[in-house]
């Protein structure tokens, strides 16, 4: 029977890996959309999560109302945030540069961050999981309903932005801002909007992935930063500025990490993950999806 | 059609033009030539909004257009063929394209863009057959057959381009400028910014000669064309 729990148990590590992988995979895809669009690396963006988990946690207890009614009030609601830190912190930027763009962001999830403890004080909240705790029993391992909506959503957010991006002209003329901003001007495309909706999009994405993991693993104000890195490392992983490098980046992460957890001890698992980045820098440079000549053409 | 007064543009310190007026009548073909870093960039781009205008004034058809940004620029009816073709090479030929048209985009115009569309592959058949290629991949020729086919998607009534034969092969820049006769013909009003002075002013009918930021000569292209002095002075001969 030693082998059947053995097996077991990967089967266990390899569900939470993929689920914390999913959301490594959505951060990743939002540092990306912002980058693609303007080469900023939107540091933020862990802020995001942790506002979607908590302005969710708080609108479910207030309002009372079934779960998917709040969520994409939750969602709007950072969105709004989203488009609120373009127009408050990188387009009043006087000379705008890629790093002093960086540091507004570094500056806005700062800020993001004590405003959230201040409103939401330092203890973690939870959400009601999308669809009961009971688990299911999937090859001998018990899997919460939970796990599976987190990979689930974040199949339809590639699925959504793959068509966004393959299949519409707004989405398009996103891709044509990122490529060459003047040429884009001159084809009548507001740059500056399409900034805007970048930073929309990926607000949107980040609180969807705070909104679909906060059932699991709870939420509370300091869980920004921590996501961010390992969304940037996924990011890195995969190759700056790849949607399909994002989300391989990010499940390898996340796989990685419980395996290393699982496996050997939880108190290493950040380790594990930063040796693994390391070693793929150290031998690809550019990230797993990612060619070089590409990357040396952005100007990172 | 385009009417610009005494225009003067600065990059930062540097005051790059220094009092520029031009005249582009309806329908017809101007030719504005000159020296390396003479200002003829900066003068269309001024013209397309990409450059603040300091001083001056720029027309279109009547309206003030210096103050708009290049979005609106385009809006009226006036579109720029980028110096360096600048195509979106990580696009595909027909996105750059659609890309052209975006300003129309939505139902509504769905029947106005397979128009200009078809109008474009006309001009450029080898567009239609390279149209699944990124844009990158095409060759110098093919990128200038998108940048105007691009620009043309706008359906403009004013064609602004940047030396278009920059680094073509003789036969690709006599297509061009043969395309750009026909598409004259057909009404369209053109300026055209060339180093290629002679090629440039043989299908003109009006040319201007630009030097460090100021107009030094304009006339009748064929009496540029003829006029030893200028040819001498401005045109290499
Ligand atoms: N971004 C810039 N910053 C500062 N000076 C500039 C800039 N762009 C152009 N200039 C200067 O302005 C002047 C005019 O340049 P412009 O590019 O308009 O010339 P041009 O006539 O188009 O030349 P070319 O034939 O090489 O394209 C040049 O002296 C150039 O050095
Ligand atoms: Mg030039």
């Amino acid at each position: 029977m030693e082998q059947y729990t053995l097996a077991t148990q990967l089967v266990q590590y390899l569900i939470a890996g993929l689920t914390i992988g999913s959301i490594y995979a959505m951060v990743a895809i939002g540092f990306n959309i912002i980058y693609n669009v303007t080469e900023i690396i939107n540091f933020a963006q862990g802020e995001f999560v942790m506002l979607g988990g908590l302005i969710m946690a708080t609108l479910c207890h207030w309002l009372g109302v079934p779960f998917f009614l709040v969520l994409p009030l939750a969602m709007l609601a950072v969105t709004g945030i989203g488009v609120m830190l373009d127009r408050l912190a990188i387009r009043p930027v006087r000379q705008p540069t890629v790093m002093t763009l960086i540091m507004a962001t570094i500056a806005a999830s700062i800020l993001l961050k004590g405003a959230a403890m201040l409103l939401w004080g330092k203890d973690p909240y939870d959400v009601a999981a999308f669809s009961g705790r009971v688990p299911i029993m999937f090859l001998g391992a018990s899997i919460q309903p939970q796990n599976l909506w987190v990979m689930g959503i974040l199949g339809v957010v590639v699925a959504v932005l793959t068509h966004f991006f393959g299949n519409t002209i707004v989405g398009k003329a996103m891709i044509a801002c990122a490529d060459n901003p003047s040429a884009a001007r001159l084809v009548g495309i507001n740059v500056r909007r399409m900034v805007l909706l970048s930073f929309a999009l990926s607000a949107g994405i980040g609180a969807l992935a705070g909104i679909v993991i906060t059932p699991l693993s709870l939420m509370d104000y300091d869980r920004g930063a921590m996501l961010a890195v390992k969304g940037f490392g996924a990011l890195i992983l995969g190759g700056l500025g790849s949607f399909p490098g994002a989300v391989l980046g990010g499940l390898l992460l996340g796989g990685i990490e419980s395996f290393g957890a699982g496996l050997v001890s939880s108190a290493y698992k950040d380790v594990f993950a930063l040796v693994f980045l390391l070693l793929v820098l150290f031998i690809k440079p550019s990230g797993l999806l990612r060619s070089g000549a590409v990357a040396k053409m952005k100007r990172f | 059609m385009l009417e610009v007064r005494d225009l003067h543009v600065y990059y930062g310190a540097v005051h790059a033009l220094k009092g520029v007026s031009l005249e582009v009548p309806q329908g017809g073909i101007v030719t504005l030539v000159g020296a390396n870093g003479a200002g003829k960039s900066t003068l269309l781009k001024a013209i397309a909004g990409l450059l603040p205008a300091r001083q001056g004034s720029i027309r279109l058809e009547g309206q003030e257009i210096s103050s708009r940004g290049a979005e609106g620029i385009v809006a009226k009816g006036l579109c720029l063929v980028p110096e360096g073709r600048q195509v979106f090479g990580t696009l595909k030929v027909i996105d750059n394209l659609n890309l052209g048209a975006f300003l129309l985009r939505g139902g509504k115009h769905q029947a106005k863009r397979q128009e200009l569309l078809d109008y474009v592959y006309d001009l450029f058949p080898i567009l239609e057959e390279r149209q699944n290629q990124y844009a990158g991949t095409l060759s110098g020729g093919q990128q200038q057959m998108l940048a105007i086919g691009r620009a043309l998607m706008a359906n403009p009534r004013i064609l602004v381009l940047d030396e278009p034969s920059m680094g073509l092969a003789p036969l690709v820049v006599r297509e061009i400028l043969k395309v750009l006769g026909a598409l004259n013909q057909k009404g369209l009003t053109i300026l055209l910014v060339e180093q290629n002075a002679r090629a440039a002013l043989k299908v003109a009918s009006y040319g201007y000669v630009l030097e460090t930021g100021g107009m030094a000569a304009q006339g009748e292209a064929k009496a540029l064309l003829s006029d030893q002095n200028i040819l001498k002075a401005y045109l290499g001969g």
